[in-house]
């Protein structure tokens, strides 16, 4: 039974070795997810000099292309090289482009921040608060319409939702750009078509979250003893049924910084997304590489914040 | 269950409102509509004579293109999108005009010696590069250099013939090649120059945030996939663009293009997928731009397929005609190209140099049976076409499918992606998997030889060339050999003509379509010009004010 957010002096004491553990455990993960990134990349069918070169070149340039990538070097040594330089910083080059990866990178992911913000500013409050709405006013009419709203938002699929908005609210009246995030105005149509899915995903399981903690014991304790409604709902249950809906909302907006590919190409935002599948799809193995290790990286600190955020909403959790 | 089944009616509930609303409100909307079309008309007529008064807000030239140019180095690059975007800030010593001859552009004349082995050329004076060099004839040898020193650059392949390029003066240029090459200036066209001094000091890396042209527009920003935003070029050496800016937009998606046209965010879009033409074409804003192509589409067919019991159907040159008298290529160009495409008239499409017409393979089913019984294949066959797995490209395979199923011949069509293809493609002749390809070709520099060697000439077969037909005809190859070193004109002609003769009658493809290349922009753009295939030249762009 919670009673204060405050950590207690020992408990404090405990988060911060726990918190220094966890961070270590990463180096050796990051290791293994590397190198599962570069095999597997590597072990696509498809030949990056060929695809970049054109098919109409010369084949002394396809392979003038192949020596300058080591593409004809063993891939352990390929593998090896990568990593001694990705130490020092240098995450390759990209073959498309001919820049460097982190140029790319720091080019456009200030794009897919700026729509991962505009995504999680409204969904995850609006999609919660539904879902808690929803979850106190069980089986009445209310509950129903908030979980329809939940369904729609789950099954609309974003691209139809981009194109329709598009056309509706550019096209027809006029109010919204077609693309681009220049204006605050290019950010409305991206972020409900972002942030529609998440708000859906958020007030169902805030829904069956809360609905669960309601049903515990020191919730009808709390009731018992006398407790004001509003002191009980928020308090006790709602605080507790975070702890799913953290870890979901952890999971999507690492799910967001992946970059969303589609939101990206109806709205033409050069964003990380779209530079994932262009990089797969030109089989540029710098660029697919750098970003899949980034994407592990930013999943594993989630997931870090998210478990220290348990220890703040309830800081009797242990999670060894 | 209760509380489920009243649920459950409430969502059939608005379902069944939204439908039936729909249809009834649809009806009702409908005549409103043909009301409001009538009266559309009327008024379009009368603004269609004002159309050409509409002005622009601005002076900034946007153009939305389907993808991003990979690199701004014209000596790096070479892909059609990232040329439109290099050729507004580089020029190179000639260019085509819209009926494909040869025009000077940096050099204002040149000869060619009598063994056909050296061009000397007269160069513009007082032109400089963006960062205030020179041009010179200097600078076009540092240009060639610069492919000798790197070859990852396309500059070198394109220069590779070159044995020698000497200074007469400062602007007098002779290159010379180890042999005559009737591509040479072909080629030359694609050899765009950058200032030396950029060559030395920025780079490749440099220059992909910078330019050092000659060109009508001066590199402003990038931001990569985003758009890459252009100035105009106050020093430019000859009558230039009116417009402030010129930027190019990344829209990958279709629809969103075409809208950006419609709420005049982008002032032009390229290209417009047949399928959206109607979309804008009754707008009174919006001029559609459908220019000749210079992409040929054909299914390649491997001589080598060999059936279980053993014979080799592709090898007989009737059942090849067979197909192509079975394939309909009107209907191809109405289905899948909404009538924005040609039949085939010859091996490679009318804007390509020395085209020579040959009589089409107009849809003839009788014929194409008779053959088909004649060679021994009344019931036709099992084979496999590979086909890239985007849409447009698998609607025209199962087209194929369908037509061929028409004279016994069981096609599966097997999309793929194109890298995957682009490699299984490249096996060599004992090894290749592949039946039918289902693909297209194109000469950025509107050569016939081009157009023809790397995927019919017997040198050509994979990985050396994409010749999957593994046709081999020692007239051709010899046609073609013969051709690349000629130096008369007629004489080439000729050449080419027996060569297009003799491929068109052996047709190793089933001969599909020529796409157009379809653009639009709104009224009030003013001064573009096309070259053939649909490229746009922006370099006396202007936006009526």
């Amino acid at each position: 039974m919670i009673t204060t957010p405050f950590l207690a002096e020992g408990g404090k004491f405990y988060m911060s070795r726990y918190f220094v553990k966890r961070i270590l455990e990463t180096i050796p993960l990051m290791l293994v997810i590397s190198i599962f990134v570069f095999m597997f990349i590597h072990l696509i069918p498809g030949d990056p000099a060929r695809t970049i070169a054109g098919l109409d070149a010369e084949e002394s340039q396809v392979e003038a292309i192949r020596e300058e990538y080591g593409l004809n070097k063993p891939i352990v040594s390929q593998y090896v090289d990568y990593m001694v330089k990705l130490f020092k910083g240098d995450m390759g080059r990209s073959m498309k482009s001919n820049v460097p990866v982190s140029d790319l990178i720091a080019d456009r992911m200030p794009q897919t921040l700026k729509l991962v913000l505009a995504g999680i500013i409204w969904a995850p409050v609006l999609g919660i608060f539904i879902g808690v709405v929803s979850a106190i006013n069980h089986g009445k009419a209310l509950d129903h319409i908030c979980m329809l709203i939940a369904i729609m938002g789950l099954s609309a699929p974003g691209f139809w939702l981009g194109l329709m908005g598009i056309q509706i609210f550019s096209v027809e009246l006029g109010w919204l750009p077609s693309g681009g995030l220049d204006t605050w105005k290019g950010f409305v149509l991206p972020s409900f078509t972002m942030g529609c899915g998440i708000m859906a995903v958020l007030a169902r399981y805030s829904r069956s979250s809360m609905l669960e903690t309601l049903r515990e014991d020191y919730v009808r304790t709390a009731r018992a003893k006398g407790q004001k409604e509003s002191m009980v709902m928020f308090a006790h249950a709602f605080r507790n049924s975070l702890i799913q809906v953290v870890t979901i909302l952890g999971l999507q907006i690492g799910g967001l910084l992946s970059g969303s590919v589609l939101t990206e190409t109806v709205f033409s935002i050069p964003g990380i997304g779209r530079l994932l599948t262009d990089s797969i799809q030109f089989r540029d193995y710098a660029v697919t590489q750098g970003l899949l290790m980034m994407f592990a990286l930013q999943y594993v600190l989630i997931n870090l914040i998210v478990d220290l955020l348990y220890g703040v909403i309830n800081p009797k959790i242990r999670l060894d | 269950m209760k509380k489920l089944s009243f649920l459950l009616a409430v969502i059939m509930a608005l379902t069944f409102t939204a439908c039936g609303g729909g249809n009834n409100g649809g009806n009702t909307a409908n005549t409103d509509t043909k009301q409001e079309e009538t009266t559309k008309t009327e008024e379009k007529t009368e603004e269609k004579k004002e159309a050409s008064t509409a002005t622009s807000p601005d002076n900034d030239l946007v153009i939305a293109m389907q993808a991003d140019a990979t690199h701004l180095d014209p000596h790096v690059s070479g892909n059609g999108v990232s040329n439109t975007v290099t050729n507004a800030m580089y020029e190179s010593l000639v260019t085509f005009d819209a009926d494909t001859n040869i025009v000077p552009m940096l050099a204002k004349e040149w000869t060619m010696s009598e063994d056909g082995k050296s061009y000397t050329f007269t160069l513009n004076e007082g032109v400089t590069f963006h960062d205030g060099e020179p041009f010179n004839a200097e600078a076009v040898i540092a240009n060639w250099e610069r492919g000798q020193a790197d070859q990852t650059l396309r500059i070198y392949s394109q220069t590779k013939a070159w044995v020698n390029a000497v200074a007469d003066s400062e602007y007098q240029l002779t290159i010379t090649l180890d042999q005559p090459n009737n591509t040479f200036l072909n080629k030359l066209t694609q050899v765009r120059i950058v200032s030396p001094k950029a060559i030395k000091e920025l780079g490749k890396d440099g220059l992909a945030k910078a330019s050092a042209g000659t060109g009508p527009y001066i590199f402003s920003e990038r931001v990569d996939g985003g758009y890459t935003k252009m100035v105009r070029n106050e020093n430019y050496w000859r009558e230039g663009p009116k417009v402030d800016t010129l930027t190019f937009k990344v829209v990958p998606e279709d629809g969103a293009r075409i809208a950006m046209l419609q709420t005049g965010e982008a002032d032009i879009i390229t290209p417009v997928p047949p399928i959206q033409v109607e979309k804008i074409a009754n707008n009174s804003d919006i001029i559609v731009q459908n220019e000749k192509g210079i992409t040929y589409r054909y299914v390649t067919l491997n001589k080598n397929y060999t059936l279980a019991d053993g014979r080799k159907p592709f090898d007989d040159v009737r059942v090849r005609q067979a197909m192509n008298y079975a394939f309909d290529s009107e209907a191809f160009c109405q289905v899948v190209f909404q009538g924005y495409a040609v039949k085939p008239t010859s091996i490679f499409s009318s804007s390509i140099m020395y085209y020579a017409e040959q009589t089409p393979y107009d849809k003839d089913l009788d014929k194409a049976k008779a053959l088909m019984e004649e060679a021994g294949y009344a019931d036709g066959f099992p084979v496999t076409i590979w086909v890239d797995n985007t849409t447009i490209e698998m609607q025209g395979a199962e087209f194929v499918k369908q037509q061929m199923a028409e004279i016994n011949i069981d096609v599966n069509v097997e999309p793929q992606e194109s890298t995957v293809i682009a490699d299984r493609t490249s096996a060599p002749e004992d090894q290749t998997e592949v039946q039918m390809w289902y693909v297209n070709w194109s000469s950025g520099s509107y050569e016939a030889d081009g157009s023809m060697r790397s995927i019919l000439h017997g040198d050509k077969y994979p990985p050396a060339g994409y010749n999957t037909a593994f046709y081999n005809n020692a007239e051709f190859n010899k046609l073609l050999d013969d051709a690349l070193v000629a130096t008369d004109s007629a004489e080439i002609a000729e050449l080419y003509s027996k060569a297009q003769a003799i491929a068109w009658e052996e047709c190793p493809w089933i001969f599909l379509a020529n796409d157009n290349s379809i653009s639009a922009m709104r009224s009030y753009v003013k001064g573009l010009t096309y070259k053939p295939g649909g490229d746009i030249v922006f370099t006396t762009a202007e936006l009526a004010q």
